[in-house]
C-alpha cells in the first residue's frame, strides 16, 4: 500500500500533499449525506467546501491542544487535552460530550487491553 | 504501514464524532446569519461555531479607536485572502485589553474582522503554522482530478451502461448511492471509483 502510494505519486518530499492536508472527500460526502433526506444531493463545490472547513476545524482544535501540551512538557496530545481545547476555544457544548464518548472508549480499551492513542 | 491504518481510523473516529454537530451547529448560524443579514464568508466555520456560543454584545463600551468597523459581531474570517503565490501576511498585534468580540487584523488593505476572544490566539497560531507550511513547503493548491494514473486508466475501460454509471451489478448500488448524491456525473464517477478503490484496501490492510 505505502510502496504503491509512493511509487506512483512523486517522489518530491517538500510538497504538502492534497490527500496529506484533507480529509478523504468521499467520507466527508458521506457524513454530510447522513443528515439529509433521502433525495437530497449534495453538489461537487459543497463537498470541496466542507472539507476545507473540516480539516481546518480539526487542525485549529488539535493545534490548541498542542500548545497546551507544550506548555506542560508533555509529548502525547491525549482525549482530554482535546476536550479541553474544545472547550476553551468556546465549543462548551461539544466538550461534554466528547468527555463522555472519551470515557467509553477508555472503558472499553480497559477490557479489551487496547493501547489508545 | 500499521501506523498509517491506525492514523486514518482516528482521522475517521474525529470526523465521526466531530462532523455532525458541527454540521447542526452550521444550520443554526445561517439562520442567524440569515436574521442579521451579513455577508456569508466561505471558509468561517471555526469562527462562526465560536461566535455562535458566546453571546456578543451588539455594542461594545469602549470601542477601539485604531479600527473604525462597522461590522456585525457574528461576522468572522478564518482565511486571509491569499493570492496564488503570495504569503500572507501575520499580524501580531496583540491586544492590551480584551474585549467581547476582538478585532482581528486582517491584510492593510481590508478592515479588521471581529471573532470570538477564544479563539484569537488560536486563530492566529494557525495563521502562522499556514504561512510557515507555504514558505517551506509548496501546499498543492490546486486539486488532482484522481491520484493515480493507473486506477484512472482502469476506471476509464470499465464498462458503462445508460447514464454512465458502472455495469457491475454489485458496485451499480454503490455507484448510484455515491452519483446521486453529486451533480456532475463524469467526474465525479472517476473520483468516486478512485475513492472507493482506496477504501476496501485500507480496509483490507
Amino acid at each position: 500500500m505505502e510502496d504503491s502510494i509512493g511509487g506512483s505519486s512523486s517522489n518530491d518530499n517538500n510538497i504538502i500533499k492534497e490527500q496529506d492536508r484533507l480529509l478523504p472527500i468521499a467520507n466527508v460526502g458521506r457524513l454530510m449525506k447522513q443528515i439529509l433526506p433521502q433525495n437530497a444531493k449534495i453538489s461537487k463545490e459543497a463537498k470541496e467546501t466542507m472539507q476545507e472547513c473540516v480539516s481546518e476545524f480539526i487542525s485549529f482544535v488539535t493545534s490548541e491542544a498542542s500548545e497546551k501540551c507544550r506548555k506542560e512538557r508533555r509529548k502525547t496530545v491525549n482525549g482530554d487535552d482535546i476536550c479541553w481545547a474544545l472547550a476553551t476555544l468556546g465549543f462548551d457544548d461539544y466538550a461534554e460530550p466528547m468527555r463522555r464518548k472519551s470515557r467509553t472508549k477508555i472503558q472499553e480499551a480497559s477490557t479489551n487491553q487496547n493501547d489508545l492513542c | 504501514m500499521t501506523t498509517s491504518t491506525r492514523d486514518i481510523s482516528d482521522n475517521e473516529a474525529d470526523e465521526q464524532q466531530q462532523s455532525e454537530p458541527q454540521m447542526q451547529h452550521l444550520s443554526a448560524n445561517g439562520i442567524s446569519h440569515a436574521g442579521i443579514g451579513t455577508q456569508n464568508v466561505q471558509y468561517a466555520t471555526p469562527p462562526q461555531l465560536g461566535t455562535g456560543h458566546a453571546v456578543v454584545p451588539p455594542t461594545y463600551p469602549y470601542p477601539d479607536p485604531y479600527y473604525r468597523s462597522i461590522f456585525a459581531p457574528y461576522d468572522a474570517q478564518t482565511y486571509p485572502p491569499q493570492p496564488y503565490g503570495g504569503n500572507p501576511m501575520v499580524h501580531l498585534q496583540l491586544m492590551g485589553i480584551q474585549q467581547a468580540g476582538v478585532p482581528l487584523p486582517t491584510d492593510t488593505v481590508e478592515e479588521p474582522v471581529f471573532v470570538n476572544a477564544k479563539q484569537y490566539h488560536g486563530i492566529l497560531r494557525r495563521r502562522q503554522s499556514r504561512a510557515k507550511a507555504e514558505s517551506e513547503k509548496k501546499a498543492a493548491r490546486n486539486r488532482k482530478p484522481y491520484l493515480h494514473e493507473s486506477r484512472h486508466l482502469h476506471a476509464l475501460r470499465r464498462a458503462r451502461g445508460c447514464g454512465g454509471r458502472f455495469l457491475n451489478s454489485k458496485k451499480d448500488e454503490n455507484q448510484q448511492d455515491e452519483v446521486a448524491s453529486t451533480d456532475e456525473s463524469q467526474s465525479n464517477i472517476n473520483l468516486n471509483s478512485d475513492k472507493n478503490e482506496l477504501a476496501p484496501s485500507d480496509r483490507t490492510s
